[in-house]
């Protein structure tokens, strides 16, 4: 008996058909003996072979048959004596006798025959029993299996019914004989509560024992029938004898399988049947179990799948190898697969070949690198966060890779679950308002726009793009490229020196010289060669920008109040990555800030530059020089910012001498200097036209009181003549005349200038003799604060004491002014001394 | 004395009282009138629009005056005059008052030594 096909091989030995031949060629051998022996009469008696009958039974039917025979032969035997006309002598006994002998021995043969087919059936059937439990296949499948082994060959009926959960569910039912269907149907739909499982659980659950029915009593069938169809099929089955066996695998009852003979085969169990039933039972158990953990691993397993299915963030499982063994649908995606099947099919290694892979510092990351290979090294990795830019697509995506184990009863790893969460979107978002916050801080910090630019080009690599240039146009038409930059030191120079040898120009057909005309950012993901080409100037310089291998490049304007100024180049190179949408909407809002910037940048600096002209102009100049006198200056604005304030001074010749103003305007900044300005230039003018030079502090005020918007001024006006100064005050503190050890105010205070109309002034004629220093000076000197109080006119005249001359005058003040000084100096500062001069005074008779 | 009193605190400590009485707007500055201060007091007066037949600059809390102050008191003076109103300086301190002497102010000005005087004078005299 082969194992392949079990169930056929069992068929062949089943008796039932060729029981009924043996029993028939057995009588009918006996017959045609009889009819023989009967036809000879006396004269030949042949009554002693009618025992070939039996044997000929014995050999293809069972014992019973063989006896059915062995009787008939011997009651041919018996009653020969009459056709043979040998009754009572010793032949007639003889015969008998051995007729009885040979049926016995018949009847004896075929017992043993029997028992040896039926071994040999149990046989095959554990044999195949034992194949059954090799393939992990689905409970169904082996469950049809078992049944296929166990009927016919050991049963007419066998049903396997499971429990789980405490719920007993019919898994397989398999009924032998031309009614096979019609009964399977029935048991398969009859509920297996019943006796099956009660028995079995109950009598033999702790024992594993079988529960056997010799004969089963048809008067059972009303007490157990469910109704009367239930009967009716139970009569027509024709059940003969049963035996329930639980199905115990690991300690645990998985089920029961019932076994049952009926009229089909006519054969009873007995003991042995049983206690085969109950090994039959542990190993189809065994199969069961397997089948059945196979299958609740496989629900388990579609469970998790459709829980982690629904999942947004990637998961992935890894074997020990490497290799992905489970991917969700999202990791799928996110890895760039079509689905989920598609990515486990990939060899391991080839996924992260999909991509180049960088730390957040840019730094490549290798297969070892991942959490996920960490992990099944035994280690406990931190999340990582990197950059992954698929190298077909170029497409650029920023993840999370957190992993952790799986652990074997050991401790060690058996898988690695991955979870890969997308951050692109946020980190995206994060980064473009860090870039542009931080751009707009350089770009705010400073006025010097090219270096600002350069800080606004490397903000935005290598995040952004591998390189990032900004180019200005400059007055010849050429682009120049004010800022450019990459990771690499040695790539910058490159860069650079490619752009200095082959400047574009804004006349050039495309690129940046078109942005630059249109104000319409330009995009592109590949750059094939014959674009390179076409953009080349010469092959060399093919060569050139081909080495720089860029992958994706934009160029956006640099725009202001819809102008374009400039151009801000991104390109890729090394990364392979490519731009989106919103790379090109915050390069534009990088570069519109930069533009502002520039603009903002150049306007000031012309506007300042025209403000530092027209105030060099109204700054005090170093006094022309005036023969016959020596003077002295200091000037200390106040603050760095405006640094023409309200103080001023002046000399020039007028008629009789020389004139010298010192003043003061009221307020600071732009409007002060105008002031200033004018005051100036009006006294300067009418001073020199006037005969009295005085006057024009007269014609000064008519000026300023006609304003209206309080323009007003503080002066004092010194004309010097050869040996004696008119020192004219209006409103400003009155200057020292220092002679020797002494020094005291001289002139007579008269009221600011545009304060009163028609007011006059009353000049003071004070004689200058050689030695004689006239100190003139503006409120930030006595204003001066100290740490108590202000410097004040008072100490300002015991500093000047003992001045031996402009020049030391000066010195004085200054040393007595940084010696009393705190803190900040908030108000203009002026002095002007005045002496005359030796080589003056040696030209001036000494009789004066 | 009626009316109401409106303090403003400047970032430096100064301060601003405005007092009306009847006929009559006091301003008493309390600290140093310079360029950072005295648009403390020009905004005090904007906010205190009334018809006065006097004006009363009172300087006795007055630490200090530069240009700024000067400027803000002949521009004071010089409203005043052009529309009728007498306008009278409560003298302040000596540094102040030598800042006055100084700008050749005095002279031209109404120098009173309280408001009370300036009152009871009524628009007696004119700046």
């Amino acid at each position: 008996m082969a194992a392949p096909a079990p169930a056929r091989a069992l068929a062949a030995a089943e008796p039932s058909e060729r029981a009924w031949a043996g029993l028939v060629a057995g009588v009918l051998a006996i017959a045609a003996l009889t009819a023989l022996d009967a036809h000879w009469g006396p004269d030949r008696v042949v009554s002693g072979l009618v025992m070939i009958g039996p044997f000929i039974t014995a050999l293809l039917a069972p014992a019973r048959f063989t006896a059915v025979v062995g009787a008939v032969a011997i009651v041919v035997a018996a009653v020969s004596g009459a056709w043979n006309e040998n009754f009572g002598d010793d032949a007639y006994f003889l015969r008998l006798a051995v007729v009885i002998a040979g049926s016995g021995f018949a009847v004896v043969g075929a017992t043993a025959r029997e028992r040896v087919s039926a071994d040999r059936r149990r046989f095959a059937v554990l044999a195949a029993l034992a194949d059954l439990g090799q393939d992990a296949e689905g409970l169904d499948a082996t469950v049809s299996r078992l049944l296929d082994v166990l009927v016919p060959a050991v049963a007419d009926v066998a049903i396997v019914d499971g429990v789980r959960d405490g719920e007993v569910r019919r898994l397989g039912v398999r009924a032998a004989g031309s009614h096979g269907a019609e009964i399977e149907r029935w048991l398969a739909n009859r509920p297996p509560a019943a006796p099956d499982v009660e028995l079995a659980s109950r009598g033999a659950a702790s024992s594993g024992r079988a529960h056997l029915i010799e004969r089963i009593d048809p008067a059972m069938f009303t007490a157990i029938a469910a109704d009367e169809e239930d009967r009716r099929m139970m009569e027509a089955l024709g059940g003969r004898s049963s035996i329930t066996v639980p199905l115990r695998a690991g300690g645990r009852i998985l089920g029961a399988l019932s076994l049952s003979t009926s009229r089909v085969s006519g054969r009873r169990y007995g003991p042995a049947d049983a206690a085969f039933a109950e090994v039959t039972a542990g190993r189809a158990a065994l199969a069961l179990d397997n089948a059945g953990l196979f299958a609740e691993l496989e629900i388990t397993e579609a469970q998790l799948s459709a829980a982690l299915g629904a999942l947004e963030d990637a998961v992935t499982v890894q074997a020990p190898d490497g290799h992905v063994v489970y991917a969700n649908d999202a990791a799928a995606r996110s890895l760039g697969f079509a689905d989920a099947a598609e990515m486990l099919s990939a060899p391991p290694g080839q996924i992260i070949e999909l991509y180049d892979t960088f730390t957040e510092e840019g730094r490549r990351v290798g297969v070892d690198d991942l959490p996920g290979r960490k992990v099944l090294d035994g280690e406990t990795p931190p999340p990582l966060v990197v950059r992954a830019v698929h190298r077909e697509t170029g497409q650029e995506r920023w993840t999370v890779l957190k992993a952790t184990a799986v652990r074997d009863p050991d401790g060690r790893p058996l898988l690695a679950v991955n979870v890969i969460e997308d951050v692109t979107e946020t980190r995206r978002a994060a980064f473009a308002q860090r870039l542009l916050a931080r751009a707009g801080a350089a770009l705010s910090a400073s006025l010097d726009y090219e270096r600002t630019l350069q800080q606004v080009a490397d903000l935005a690599v290598p995040e952004l793009a591998d390189w990032c240039g900004v180019s200005l146009p400059d007055e010849r038409g050429f682009l120049r490229q004010v800022a450019i930059a990459h990771v690499d030191p040695e790539r910058v120079r490159f860069g650079r020196e490619l752009s200095k040898r082959y400047p574009s120009h804004v006349d050039d057909a495309g690129g940046a010289a078109r942005v630059l005309r249109e104000g319409v950012s330009e995009m592109a993901n590949e750059i094939p060669e014959d674009l390179l080409r076409q953009a080349a100037r010469s092959p060399e310089h093919f060569e050139l920008i081909s080495k720089l291998g860029m992958r994706a490049a934009m160029v956006v304007p640099l725009q202001v109040g819809g102008r374009a100024i400039g151009t801000l180049t991104l390109a890729t190179a090394e990364s392979g990555r490519t731009f989106t949408e919103g790379d090109v909407q915050l390069a534009e809002e990088l570069a519109r800030r930069a533009g502002t910037a520039v603009e903002n940048a150049r306007l000031y600096t012309e506007r300042s530059h025209i403000a530092a002209t027209l105030q060099a102009g109204l700054l005090p100049q170093p006094l022309p020089d005036m023969p016959g006198w020596a003077t002295h200056t200091l000037y200390r604005p106040a603050g760095t910012e405006n640094w023409v304030g309200g103080d001023f001074y002046d000399a020039f010749r007028v008629r009789g001498g020389w004139m010298m103003v010192i003043g003061d305007v009221a307020g600071r900044g732009a409007a002060a200097a105008a002031l200033t300005a004018l005051v100036r230039y009006t006294i300067r003018a009418t001073a020199q036209l006037l005969d009295s030079p005085l006057m024009a502090v007269e014609r000064l005020n008519d000026e300023l009181y006609a304003r209206t918007d309080g323009a007003l001024c503080t002066l004092v006006c010194v004309i010097l003549r050869d040996t004696e100064a008119d020192v004219l005050c209006a409103g400003h503190p009155q200057p020292f005349l220092v002679r020797g050890d002494r020094a005291e105010q001289v002139g007579e205070l008269g009221p600011m200038v545009g304060a009163v109309r028609a007011v006059r002034w009353t000049p003071v004629t004070v004689p200058l003799a050689p030695g004689d220093t006239l100190v003139t000076y503006t409120d930030g000197v006595i204003d001066t604060m100290g740490s108590a109080e202000r410097f004040g006119e008072d100490r300002l005249g015991e500093t000047l004491k003992g001045a031996d001359g402009p020049e030391q005058a000066v010195a004085q003040v200054e040393a007595a002014l940084r010696a009393f000084g705190r803190g900040e100096q908030v108000d203009d500062t002026a002095v002007v001394a005045i002496g005359r001069s030796d080589e003056a005074a040696d030209d001036l008779p000494r009789a004066a | 004395m009626i009316g109401c009193d409106t303090r403003m605190d400047a970032p430096a400590p100064f301060t601003v009282d405005v007092t009306r009485t009847d006929g009559a707007l006091v301003i008493a500055p309390e600290g140093e009138v310079d360029i950072a201060t005295v648009s403390v007091i020009r905004d005090a007066l904007d906010g205190n629009r009334f018809e006065a037949d006097l004006l009363v600059l009172d300087c006795r809390r007055v630490e200090f005056m530069d240009t700024s102050g000067l400027q803000l008191l002949v521009q004071l003076r010089r409203r005043c005059e052009e529309s009728g109103r007498a306008f009278a300086v409560v003298r302040g301190p000596r540094g102040v008052q030598r800042l006055l002497d100084i700008a050749g102010l005095t002279p031209i000005l109404r120098m009173v030594d309280s408001p009370e005087e300036a009152v009871a004078d009524g628009g007696a005299g004119t700046g």
